[in-house]
C-alpha cells in the first residue's frame, strides 16, 4: 500500500508542474502542461486516499471502527486530502487558472509536518457518546482550519493579482489567477464558513469536556487559544459584514490572512498542549493506529 | 466533375474596384439567375462581402463549366466595367486550388482580421441564397457542407478565434473580466456616446451589463444612445456622483484635455461607498489623468494599454495559421478523394449495369429458342450464373485496378479508359 512519501513526491511533483505551466507562454505547451498536471494532481490524490482507505481498513480490522484522527499527524494527514479535494474541485471549474501555486504549498506543509513530526500519542478513547462528540469537534476544527486556509490562499492571490493588474495589464502575465471579484467572494465566505465552523468545533469540545469530566477546563491552554481563535473569527466575520458594502477587497484579504496567523499560533499552542491527549488513568491500553509515512 | 473561381479580394484589390465590383442584395438574384440561363448544367455561388467578391462554378462535368474568359466577359458585362480591370484584379482558381481557396476564406485565415467570426455565417447565407434562387446543386451541396465543416473543425481544433482582437470587445473580455465574474449586479458608467463607446455597450450589453448609466455633454446624444440599448441618460453636471457609485468607468470623449484630474477624482473617492473602480479610458487624448493610476482601488487603463493586449492576440491568432492550413489540406485532400471516389463509383455501376443488360438480353435470346423450351429451372438457373460468373470474371481485373489506383490522377485516367474502351454513357 502507498506510503505518504509516495503522494507527498506526487504534490511535489504537481507544483513543479504547475511552476512551469505559469512560467511558459506557449499555448501549446500550457495546454500539455496542464493536461500532465491534470493528471499527476489525480495520481496523487488518489495514491492519498488509497493511503487513508488503508488505515480506516486496518482501524475497523482491530475492531475501532472509523476512529482515524488519533494523532495530530493523522489530523494533518487528513486535513491535507481535504484541502486536496476542494483543490480538486476548484481545478474542475477553473482548469486555466494556477490556483495550485498557493495551495499546493499549503497542502505540502500538512503532509510534511505529518511525516516530519508524527505524534506518537494518541488521542484518548473513551466512552461512545465522548467519541461522538469527539469526532464531532474534531471534524468542525479541521473543517473550519482548512477553511481558514483557503481563506488564506486566496487572499495570498487576490494580493498577488491586484498588484499584477495595477501594474500592467498590458504585459504578458503567463500565470493566471481568478478575478479579483471571485477571490473577494472566496475570502469572505472562507471567513464566515471557518467561523461557524470552529464555533461549532468549540461548542462540540465543550459538551464533550463536560460528558466526559463533568466540567470545561476554559484555563486549558488548548481551550483557551480556541476559544480565543473562535473570538477572532466572530470579529472578523462581523467586521467584513460591517465593511462589505465598501466591498473592499484588500480588507477581506488582510482579514483572511490575520486568521490564518491565529490559526497557526492557535494550533501549535493546542499541538504543544496535552490538549486532546489519552488519558492513561482513563483510556485502556491500546496499539495505536497512526497515519504515518512509515504506515 | 470541375470547379471554377473568379474572385477578388481586399488582398490585391483596392477598395474603389471591391465597390465597382460589388452586388447588392438584387443584383445577387439576377446574377444568379443570368448565370442559369447562360450556363443551363452549369452551378454557381457568389460569396458578396465587404471585403470580397467571389464566384464559385462548378458542373459533374468539365465542358459544362463557363470558363475563365466565360466568367471574366459575364462580370464585366453585369457591372459595365472593363475587361481588362476585370482581368487585373480577378483571380481564377481551378480545382483543388479553388476548394482551398474557399476553406481558408471559410476557416477566416484569408480575411483581414485572421480569425473574425462572420465569415463562416456569410459563406453559408451565400449557399443558402444560391440553393434558394436555384443555382446550387450536388457539387456546390457538397462543397459548401464540407466548407462549413471545415470551419467547424477549424475553429474548434485551433484557438483562431479564441482572443479578441478589437479594443472594445478586449476591453470587456480580457480586462474587465479580470476584475468581476458577472456585470449584470455591475454599476457601468460609459462617459461620451461616441462610435467606440456605442460598441463597448454592445459588448458589455452581451457580458450580463444591465445597470448603465450613459453621460455625455450632449444629453440629446446621451439619450439617443440610451434609447436604442434602453439605458439610462444623465446629464453631464451628475458626472461625479456617477463616478463615485461606479463599479466600471468606461470613457471615450473627444475632450481635448483630460475630463477628470487626479485631484478630482481623489474628492470623489471620499464620498466612494464600494470597492475597487475599473476605468477604461478609451479616448485619444485621454479623458482621465495618468497620475490617477496611482491612487488605490482604482485600476486606469489607455487605450495604449488595451491596443497592446490587441496585437499581442493578434500575433497570437496568427501563430494558429499552420495548424489551420494543416487542417485545410487534409480537408482538400479529403474531398477531392471523394469526388474521384464518386466519380470512378458512377464508372463501375455503369459498367456493371451495361453487362446485366447484356447478361440479361443474351439469357433471353438463348432460352427463347425452340430447344431451350425443356429446360428446368434449375438448368436455367446455372446458365445464368455460368454468365454471372464469366462477367464478373472478365470485370474482375479491371474494377480491380479501378480501385487500387495509388492517385487519384490514376484513377481518373483509368475510369476515362474504362468508359471510352466500354463505350459508357
Amino acid at each position: 500500500m502507498p506510503n505518504a512519501s509516495c503522494f507527498l513526491i506526487a504534490y511535489l511533483l504537481v507544483l513543479v508542474l504547475e511552476a512551469f505551466r505559469s512560467a511558459t507562454s506557449r499555448e501549446s505547451l500550457r495546454e500539455w502542461l496542464t493536461r500532465l498536471s491534470l493528471g499527476m494532481f489525480l495520481v496523487a490524490w488518489l495514491t492519498h486516499t488509497l493511503y487513508l482507505a488503508d488505515v480506516v481498513a486496518a482501524g475497523i480490522a482491530q475492531e475501532q471502527g472509523l476512529r482515524y484522527l488519533k494523532t495530530w499527524a493523522d489530523w494533518s494527514i487528513v486535513a491535507a486530502w481535504t484541502m486536496a479535494l476542494a483543490y480538486c474541485v476548484m481545478l474542475w471549474r477553473r482548469s486555466d487558472k494556477q490556483i495550485g501555486l498557493f495551495l499546493l504549498p499549503l497542502i505540502l506543509l500538512l503532509v510534511v509536518l505529518a511525516v516530519v513530526f508524527p505524534s506518537e500519542s494518541p488521542m484518548g478513547r473513551s466512552t461512545s457518546t465522548v467519541s461522538f462528540w469527539r469526532m464531532v469537534h474534531s471534524m468542525a476544527m479541521l473543517i473550519g482550519t482548512i477553511l481558514v486556509a483557503l481563506g488564506f490562499a486566496s487572499a495570498v492571490m487576490y494580493f498577488v493579482h491586484a498588484w499584477k493588474l495595477k501594474h500592467s495589464v498590458a504585459r504578458r502575465w503567463t500565470f493566471r489567477l481568478p478575478s479579483l471579484e471571485y477571490l473577494q467572494q472566496m475570502g469572505r465566505k472562507c471567513i464566515l464558513g471557518s467561523a461557524a465552523s470552529i464555533g461549532f468545533g468549540v461548542i462540540s469540545g465543550a459538551i464533550m469536556n463536560f460528558t466526559r469530566d463533568g466540567f470545561v477546563a476554559w484555563t486549558d491552554r488548548g481551550i483557551l487559544m480556541t476559544t480565543g481563535l473562535f473570538a477572532w473569527l466572530c470579529i472578523a466575520a462581523v467586521a467584513q459584514k460591517i465593511s462589505s458594502h465598501r466591498g473592499k477587497g484588500e480588507w477581506t484579504a488582510g482579514l483572511n490572512i490575520l486568521s490564518f496567523i491565529i490559526v497557526v499560533a492557535a494550533v501549535a499552542a493546542v499541538v504543544t498542549a496535552p490538549h486532546g491527549a489519552s488519558n492513561p488513568q482513563q483510556d485502556a491500553p491500546e496499539a495505536p493506529i497512526s497515519l504515518r509515512g512509515d504506515a | 466533375m470541375k470547379l471554377r473561381m473568379i474572385g477578388c479580394s481586399h488582398h490585391e484589390t483596392p477598395l474603389e474596384i471591391r465597390e465597382q465590383v460589388a452586388f447588392t442584395s438584387e443584383e445577387v438574384t439576377r446574377a444568379l439567375s443570368e448565370i442559369k440561363e447562360r450556363f443551363p448544367d452549369a452551378e454557381a455561388v457568389l460569396l458578396n462581402t465587404c471585403n470580397r467578391v467571389e464566384l464559385y462554378c462548378g458542373a459533374s462535368e468539365q465542358d459544362k463549366t463557363p470558363t475563365p474568359q466565360d466568367l471574366q466577359r459575364f462580370l464585366s458585362n453585369f457591372h459595365e466595367i472593363s475587361l481588362g480591370t476585370i482581368q487585373e484584379y480577378f483571380k481564377v482558381r481551378e480545382d483543388s486550388h479553388a476548394v482551398e481557396h474557399l476553406f481558408s476564406v471559410v476557416s477566416s485565415i484569408d480575411s483581414l482580421v485572421v480569425g473574425e467570426s462572420q465569415i463562416s455565417a456569410q459563406v453559408r447565407s451565400a449557399y443558402d441564397r444560391s440553393k434558394l434562387e436555384g443555382a446550387a446543386g450536388s457539387v456546390m451541396h457538397s462543397l459548401f457542407q464540407h466548407a462549413n465543416q471545415v470551419s467547424k473543425r477549424v475553429t474548434t481544433e485551433t484557438e483562431i478565434h479564441r482572443r479578441r482582437i478589437s479594443v472594445p470587445s478586449v476591453a470587456v473580455s480580457e480586462v474587465a473580466s479580470e476584475f468581476y465574474e458577472r456585470f449584470d449586479d455591475k454599476k457601468i458608467l460609459v462617459i461620451g456616446s461616441g462610435e467606440m463607446g456605442v460598441e463597448t455597450l454592445q459588448y458589455l450589453i452581451d457580458a450580463g451589463a444591465r445597470n448603465i448609466d450613459i453621460v455625455n455633454r450632449s444629453l440629446e446624444r446621451a439619450q439617443n444612445v440610451a434609447q436604442q440599448y434602453q439605458l439610462r441618460a444623465q446629464p453631464w453636471e451628475s458626472l461625479d456622483g456617477l463616478l463615485a457609485q461606479a463599479d466600471l468607468v468606461i470613457s471615450t470623449t473627444g475632450a481635448p484635455e483630460p475630463i477628470v484630474t487626479e485631484t478630482r477624482l481623489r474628492n470623489i473617492l471620499t464620498k466612494r461607498m464600494r470597492g475597487n473602480l475599473l476605468i477604461l479610458d478609451l479616448a485619444v487624448p485621454r479623458d482621465f489623468e495618468a497620475s490617477i493610476a496611482r491612487l488605490p482601488s482604482v485600476y486606469l487603463y489607455s487605450v495604449d494599454d488595451l491596443q497592446n493586449v490587441c496585437q499581442r492576440n493578434e500575433a497570437f491568432r496568427k501563430q494558429q495559421l499552420p495548424k489551420a492550413r494543416k487542417i485545410i489540406d487534409e480537408e482538400v485532400q479529403r474531398i477531392l478523394a471523394d469526388w474521384n471516389l464518386r466519380q470512378s463509383g458512377d464508372t463501375i455501376r455503369a459498367l456493371k449495369d451495361q453487362a446485366v443488360l447484356i447478361r440479361d438480353t443474351e439469357l433471353q435470346r438463348l432460352l427463347s429458342k425452340q430447344s431451350m423450351h425443356d429446360l428446368s429451372h434449375e438448368a436455367q438457373q446455372e446458365i445464368q450464373q455460368a454468365i454471372d460468373r464469366v462477367i464478373n470474371k472478365l470485370l474482375h481485373g479491371p474494377l480491380q485496378s479501378l480501385r487500387d489506383a495509388p492517385h487519384e490522377e490514376h484513377r481518373e485516367s483509368l475510369a476515362t479508359a474504362i468508359r471510352r474502351l466500354f463505350k459508357l454513357s
